[in-house]
């Protein structure tokens, strides 16, 4: 079914940043069908953003003064000398964070942002919001501030607002990243129907282990600026796994035994309610973790998970309840306290990350706790060598690495408090699938690692990968705690939480 | 929907605006407690629930008691009551505009008061961007202090005051580094969206009423009324 031809080609595409003398692209050349899902694959720096930046128009009228060569086609028509209102007409997009591309407070306003910035008349705008609205099932939510609505829910207003512009391609540039497990699978259900319909859809994305899960026509891989796969992405699986075996690479740790070691952290049924919610975020919790223990924290968003963490730390109160962090009342102690037996690492290192040099950034935890200077400095070379980074000179910026050095230095930050127990939020948001075993492997195969670590995590495959112990929370409670094996493949807990069951042995984990 | 609220945004901006223009012009004692009472009947008007307003009242409250007592220390009983009665009514009338307007109404008001699409949709974002540093703030706290840091130095030495500013980079830089970073992805999205190419439609649409020309007529006399008592009692 091809009413109108809208392929997007690339043809002899290359492009350099202005200031770079390296290639971001080279002589890319690809073809994206109508009515089917491209999916573009390959690990961060590959050069899928600058091809995204390319096709959208972004380069060359935002990015400015770089090199490009060769062009991009929708159909018969070369693109080169559209202007982005242009554009924006013809092929729409999604980028990563949808709280960074909402700009009304209310819903309606917000999905008729483009077609108002094209002049329409607004009877148009009008129905062309409604029907936008109407083809992603969200008219219930028109009327709502922005502010108020999930990430699953903000994602979907976001599509809206590019079908708004009636766009003849849709390019989706890693539209699962901020999303958990049950509102991804929704998403990509709204990216089938949408190329169905005849849109072409260009998808990247480095979380390849979900992405396929929107049974993709068309796969291209990329890796350093240029085309190694592409063709059909039932093959990409199994080109990914022979180039594998052509390296040695796959040393996947296999999850510590778990042997009952002493309780570093104990939750004793706490509750706790942020003032004026509805609904209590934690309802009774009790949860010890062990030594030995390496545990994923899994569960929808909203379910509790960050809230617990932050009561491990100290950062909120129970408000019934004890939490008891080394045997000791947590109630009686301050977080500059507790830190010393708990580390807690945030999700984006963008929320810690302050200091000019890699130095002062790692000693600034085991200062704060008092620490003389050459026992930092012994700390520090320590956390450095566990994850992978003790070859960085320390009055490099952290802010000049990239963002997987970057999510290391949080964590090495942390580990240089020699916390017992360490908390990772979301470990691998951000990070391709590659680049997140890596740092997992090299993390639990360390010697000198934490005794306990709590992984809070969307990503089940992981979660069986390098845990040995799961937690599943549902709506502030614990409703299954256990061997991954056991909980993650017990269809009935798994769908209480909006989860696929992940049965079977764990045959897939593509690099 | 309040008596407020009926009126165009565009009339009860201009009433803010020359209310507090006039709270400024006056020191006539008798004309601020005239314009303290206007104030504080459009407050009544706003019927906000105390719960709303509670923590900003409360502050505000603290805020005037403070500047007061320090007036009367260091002026004259009659400066006191003077910046009191101001205070007290600027802040009446602006929980009463703050608390009743419309965010989504912020952009196209300021449009069509004659401000350039670019200026009236910097309002409009600046409405949502500023939720959102509080929250990246928040998690910026949360995240340091996870690290051992505390707001209140163990040291309590002048040296430590001295360098207080040192003592705010891991809040600050964090969320300025961010902010910054995020500004170019929405700057994107909103090109992406063909912003700012050409002339644009605003979707929501303002009417002035018959009541909406009396308010904005009855503004500008209790300014030139404002100016008129300066100019004669003082």
């Amino acid at each position: 079914m091809r009413a109108v031809n809208s392929d997007i080609q690339t043809i002899d595409l290359s492009y350099i940043y202005a200031g770079r003398d390296t290639s971001a692209l080279r002589q890319v050349s690809l073809t994206c069908r109508a009515s089917e899902i491209t999916l573009i694959v390959g690990r961060s720096g590959s050069g899928k953003t600058t091809l995204a930046r390319c096709i959208n128009g972004l380069i060359p009228h935002t990015y400015k003064g770089g090199t490009l060569r060769g062009e991009v086609r929708l159909a018969d028509e070369s693109l080169k000398h559209l202007s982005l209102a242009q554009l924006a007409r013809r092929i729409g997009t999604v980028m990563q964070d949808p709280d960074r591309q909402i700009v009304a407070t209310r819903v309606f306003y917000d999905i008729a942002f483009g077609p108002e910035n094209l002049g329409l008349p607004r009877d148009e705008i009008r129905a062309r919001v409604h029907e936008a609205a109407e083809q992603l099932h969200i008219t219930h939510l028109l009327d709502r501030d922005t502010h108020t609505l999930s990430g699953g829910e903000l994602q979907k207003v976001v599509i809206a607002g590019a079908l708004a512009m009636r766009p003849r391609a849709l390019l989706l540039d890693e539209p699962l990243a901020s999303l958990d497990p049950p509102s991804a699978r929704d998403a990509l259900a709204v990216f089938r129907r949408l190329a169905d319909s005849g849109l072409t859809v260009i998808m990247i994305e480095h979380r390849l282990r979900e992405a396929l899960g929107v049974r993709p026509e068309h796969a291209i891989a990329l890796n350093g600026g240029e085309v190694t796969f592409d063709g059909a992405a039932a093959d990409l699986l199994a080109w990914l796994d022979a180039k594998r075996n052509g390296h040695s690479g796959n040393r996947a740790v296999s999850p510590p035994r778990r042997d009952g070691g002493d309780v570093l952290l104990a939750f004793r049924n706490v509750t706790f309610a942020y003032p004026g919610a509805r609904q209590a975020q934690l309802r009774g919790v009790s949860l010890d973790v062990r030594a030995g223990d390496v545990i994923a924290l899994i569960g929808p968003n909203g379910a509790g998970k960050s809230t617990l963490c932050k009561m491990a730390i100290g950062l909120i109160r129970p408000q019934a309840g004890r939490v008891l962090v080394g045997g000791q009342d947590a109630g009686r102690t301050t977080t500059a306290q507790r830190v010393r037996t708990v580390g807690y690492v945030f999700q984006n290192p963008a929320a810690m990350l302050f200091a000019n040099t890699l130095g002062e950034e790692l000693a600034f935890g085991p200062r704060n706790l008092g620490l003389a200077d050459a026992q930092i400095a012994a700390r520090i070379g320590q956390a450095l060598a566990i994850v992978g980074l003790d070859h960085l000179p320390l009055d490099q910026s952290p802010f000049s690495l990239s963002f997987g050095q970057q999510k290391r230095v949080t964590i090495a930050s942390v580990l240089a408090m020699q916390p017992r127990v360490l908390i990772l939020d979301e470990p691998t948001a951000g990070l391709d699938d590659g680049t997140a075993e890596e740092l997992l492997d090299q993390l639990l195969s360390a010697t000198a690692r934490p005794e306990a670590i709590v992984m809070v995590t969307h990503d089940l495959m992981l979660a069986r990968r390098f845990a040995n112990r799961v937690v599943l929370m549902v709506a502030g409670q614990v409703i299954a705690d256990g061997a991954p094996d056991d909980v993650l493949a017990d269809a009935e807990v798994m769908k209480q939480a909006g989860f696929d069951p992940l049965a079977g042995p764990d045959t897939t984990h593509p690099r | 929907m309040t008596y407020i609220q009926r009126f165009d945004p565009r009339a009860r901006v201009t009433f803010y605006v020359c209310l507090t223009t006039a709270l400024l012009v006056v020191n006539d004692l008798r004309a601020l407690a005239i314009l303290l009472a206007l104030s504080a009947a459009v407050l009544l008007m706003a019927r906000l629930a105390w719960a709303r307003i509670r923590h900003v009242a409360l502050g505000v409250l603290i805020f005037i008691v403070v500047i007061t007592a320090l007036n009367m220390l260091f002026r004259s009983p009659l400066e006191a009551a003077q910046q009191a009665i101001r205070a007290a009514a600027m802040a009446s009338a602006s929980l009463a505009m703050v608390f009743t307007f419309d965010p989504a109404d912020l952009g196209i008001t300021f449009r069509r008061m004659g401000f350039p699409d670019r200026f009236a949709f910097a309002l409009d974002l600046t409405v949502r961007f500023v939720p959102m540093l509080m929250r990246d703030f928040r998690i910026t706290m949360d995240a340091q202090r996870s690290r051992g840091y505390e707001l209140e130095p163990r040291d309590r030495s002048l040296r430590s005051v001295l360098t207080v500013g040192r003592r705010f980079a891991p809040l600050i830089v964090p969320v300025v580094v961010r902010t910054v970073l995020e500004a170019e992805d929405r700057a994107n999205a909103m090109d992406l969206r063909a912003f700012g190419t050409g002339r644009r439609t605003w979707l929501r649409t303002l009417r002035m009423r018959p009541p909406d020309y009396v308010l904005v007529a009855a503004s500008f006399a209790l300014l030139a009324g404002a100016v008129a008592v300066r100019f004669t009692l003082g």
